[in-house]
């Protein structure tokens, strides 16, 4: 039987794997019981740091003491947390006394260590405080990471240059925007909430022409919708013309639906008109979305109630709605007209808004 | 050949199959090891205020609803204060024998909506559409009787989000599930579904639906289910989605793209296991298509569910998952070593095949053939307790590694002792609790190949947390 002996090589070799299977499990095991002592530590370290800093950190708020305790290395990580926490909660002065307390502590010239670290946490975490610290000498360094980083890292560097200098950041943080689809917009949008809308207008309106003419020359997709989804951070006139000339020239459905959704200007409604019998639906809703939002009984009750017998459901949804949202027109009248309406898919769709609208 | 050729070269079949299952769940592990630090790297930022934009992507969780009188209305309630800025919950009572509608018409002060219901999958009959006058973003979708595949095709149809996610009426969430797994999809716009990492909540506190404490359970079946599942989760699934070869998102909860869900034609109302089916359908259609794609996976732990406790209903939840997953296989067949399966097709499914849905027969053909060799004098002493001593050693160390990965990442257990208990089921589990699962797995391998054992089995759920809250 050839299973039978130590010999056998097969059976030798099932007694080393296992015998190296067991030693490993109890490396395993050892180093699970490291990884707690060492999660047990982290924790008291963590605890003595709030006990010791948190008080600090709101006394700062008012007034910034003569004599600070020495920053241990050990405790620079929890500090700098607990510091942008409240830095991110605060306003004014406030900030201004927590970024002299950093400075006084050493935490700038500990930053580009955290930075040289290799550790895309740390890394991280030393972006985010050099926005809060204002440090301009860390621009460079901070462009950098924008066009080079991971998207984590390169969104965080992008709001602390805005932090820093939005005037300098904005056209980069837009370009990588236009560029990046891995910059998830709903993080982009955030980074503006620190800048005046009517100085985003401008920048907004010049990238956005510019991406257009990469559009049209086919060296780039895409970026035009996605820039014209920050509308929501700008406000003025200067992006006005930007959108009419998108809505004026591109052929991209995308784009179309996100300058329709930007429009705001009551003049601008007749682009809205014009869209409603687009070819592509997602169009054709959100001009209905526009028109509600825009558009008068007189000039755009008749379209409206034509979308209601559109084949896609969302634009007979959208067309139902922007009825009801236009000013001057009564429910009781609508009421009528769901039970006129010869087609059962739009009466339906108008029934189901009015409801929606008593609602609300 | 002679009988002794034939012996030898059974020894040898059963030899390279355990040696290339554990290899095969090592390579896995340590694919786990390198992803994990990725998933950690940026937990940085939950410690900071978060701030929310228009842009965040509505979702739309969809709760199939089946005689849950006594526990819908706390669930809807934990759902509807998940921190999300924008989505809605919508209900679909399947048709449910007991007072469920009524339950959650006089809790949310259910009122009938006139909605312009779309029907873009089909699905049974629906009797009624009911909008909540307290939230206004809940729905409640009355239906007759279809099963769980056909009541999400009708939550599905019925959302407005482009993002849909399914959740289990009995599922227990953190505040911040849904925003942890919606994150790939921000990121990254090939995302088209998304899962989460689903623990054991037997002997956890539980306060409004949502989990407050995590305590280790007393019930030995469930701590031998609590390390099953950190093997299943942390390096099973974390494993393949390095590969994006993940066939499997919890149907507890899991996110999807509504118009790729429903271009694919919704679940599918006769499958067993019908969120594989649909995650590997989903593999299939893009990979022949040629559509560029990505299936995620976050390790975090983001759904709690209860486990059985009792041998009779988890005898009947293996068998019922061994008859899924052998049915989501067949049908997706075209999808093995397709030449543009890529790693869902040359990887995932063959080891499927060979190490989930056939091991069974084979785990259970070596066990028995050892004891009958060891028995008959065939096979000597030396070679059958080598034989025991790797298959418990190889066991072990992959649970081992299992609670390391636990430990280095999300440190969930955190009792004094917790480690200690973990570590010692790792060791006992293999002394009965494994295979007793490869046996019920075996049961319902057969049941798959015979056609019997239909139904859903019963899941008696003691829910103790229920009490408290």
């Amino acid at each position: 039987m050839a299973f039978d002996t130590f010999s056998d090589p097969l059976l030798e070799f099932a007694l080393v794997s296992s015998v190296g299977a067991l030693s490993a499990t109890v490396t395993l095991a050892l180093a699970v019981a490291v990884a707690r002592l060492r999660l047990l530590y982290r924790q008291r370290i963590e605890r003595r740091l709030t006990a010791r800093w948190n008080p600090l950190i709101a006394e700062c708020a008012e007034r910034v003491p003569e004599s600070l305790p020495i920053l241990d290395a050990r405790e620079l990580q929890g500090f700098l947390v607990l510091w942008c926490r409240a830095l991110e909660t605060l306003r004014g002065h406030a900030q201004d006394n927590l970024r002299d307390l950093a400075k006084r502590v050493g935490v700038e010239a500990r930053l580009q260590k955290l930075l040289a670290s290799g550790s895309l946490e740390m890394q991280l975490l030393a972006v985010v405080c050099l926005g809060h610290l204002h440090d301009r000498e860390a621009i460079p360094l901070l462009l950098k990471l924008v066009r080079e980083a991971p998207s984590v890292v390169s969104l965080n560097a992008a709001r602390a240059l805005m932090r820093i200098d939005p005037a300098i950041a904005m056209p980069h943080l837009l370009e990588a925007t236009a560029g990046r689809p891995d910059w998830a917009l709903a993080h982009v949008v955030p980074t503006f909430a620190e800048v005046d809308p009517a100085q985003v207008a401008p920048v907004l309106a010049a990238a956005i022409s510019t991406e257009l003419y990469k559009e049209g020359r086919g060296t780039r997709a895409g970026g035009v919708a996605r820039l014209l989804r920050l509308h929501v951070a700008a406000q003025g006139t200067p992006l006005r013309p930007a959108l009419l000339e998108v809505l004026d020239t591109s052929e991209s459905p995308s784009t179309l639906v996100a300058a329709l959704a930007a429009l705001s200007h009551p003049e601008d409604v007749e682009h809205a008109r014009k869209h409603l019998k687009h070819v592509h639906w997602p169009v054709r809703a959100a001009a209905a979305q526009v028109l509600g939002r825009l558009g008068s009984a007189k000039e755009d009750f008749a379209g409206l109630r034509d979308a209601l017998g559109d084949a896609s459901w969302w634009v007979r949804y959208r067309a139902a709605q922007a009825l009801c949202a236009l000013p001057g027109v009564s429910a009781t009248g609508l009421h009528d007209l769901a039970r006129t309406l010869p087609d059962r898919f739009a009466a339906d769709m108008l029934k189901q808004a009015l409801a929606e609208r008593a609602a609300r | 050949m002679s009988w002794n050729d034939a012996l030898i070269g059974a020894q040898w079949f059963f030899f390279i199959y355990f040696v290339a299952i554990n290899l095969a769940y090592l390579a896995q592990n340590f694919l786990s090891m390198l992803a994990m630090p990725k998933h950690l790297e940026s937990r940085l930022l939950d410690l900071m205020p978060r701030a929310y934009s228009p842009y965040e992507t509505p979702v739309s969780i969809v709760v199939p609803a089946y005689n849950e009188e006594l526990t819908i209305a706390a669930s809807v309630r934990s759902l509807l204060q998940l921190d999300y800025p924008e989505f809605e919950v919508i209900v679909v009572n399947d048709g449910s024998k007991d007072g469920t509608l009524q339950a959650l018409i006089s809790e949310f002060g259910l009122l009938p909506y006139p909605e312009a219901y779309w029907r873009q999958i089909p699905c049974a009959a629906v009797r009624g559409i009911y909008r909540s006058t307290k939230f206004p973003n809940l729905r409640v979708v009355d239906k007759e009787n279809g099963g769980k595949a056909d009541a999400v095709n009708c939550g599905i149809n019925a959302a407005r989000y482009p993002l849909f996610c399914c959740v289990d009426a009995d599922g227990i969430l953190e505040r911040g599930s849904l925003r942890r797994v919606v994150m790939p999809f921000l990121q990254d716009p090939h995302v088209i579904a998304s899962g989460g990492t689903v623990r054991i909540a037997n002997g956890c506190e539980v306060r409004s639906g949502f989990l407050e404490k995590v305590h280790l359970p007393s019930n030995w079946l469930a701590l031998c289910q609590i390390v099953e599942y950190l093997r299943a989760f942390l390096f099973g699934r974390l494993g393949w989605s390095v590969l994006n070869a993940v066939l499997i998102i919890s149907g507890a909860f899991g996110v999807f793209r509504k118009d790729v869900v429903v271009a694919a034609g919704g679940y599918r109302h006769d499958a067993i296991g019908e969120d594989m089916e649909l995650v590997t359908r989903l593999h299939l259609i893009h990979r022949l298509g040629g559509k560029p794609y990505r299936i995620a996976f976050v390790p975090d732990p983001i759904c709690w569910t209860e486990a059985p406790e009792s041998l009779k209903v988890l005898k009947s939840q293996r068998t019922r998952w061994q008859r899924g997953l052998g049915q989501s296989l067949l049908l997706n067949r075209a999808l093995l070593w397709h030449p543009r399966g890529g790693a869902p097709g040359w990887l995932a499914f063959p080891f499927m095949i060979a190490f989930e849905w056939l091991s069974p027969l084979i785990e259970v053909g070596g066990y028995v053939f050892m004891t009958l060799g060891f028995l008959s004098g065939i096979i000597g002493a030396t070679a059958f307790w080598t034989f025991l001593l790797l298959a418990f050693s190889l066991g072990t160390l992959l649970s081992m590694s299992a609670i390391l990965l636990e430990e280095v990442s999300y440190h969930v257990y955190r009792e004094r002792g917790d480690l200690w208990k973990l570590a010692a089921v790792a060791i006992l589990e293999n002394f009965g609790y494994r295979q007793l699962a490869t046996l019920w797995r075996l049961q319902g391998l057969w049941q798959w190949a015979t056609g019997t054992g239909g139904g859903w089995g019963q899941m008696t759920r003691i829910a103790n947390w229920q009490k408290g809250s």
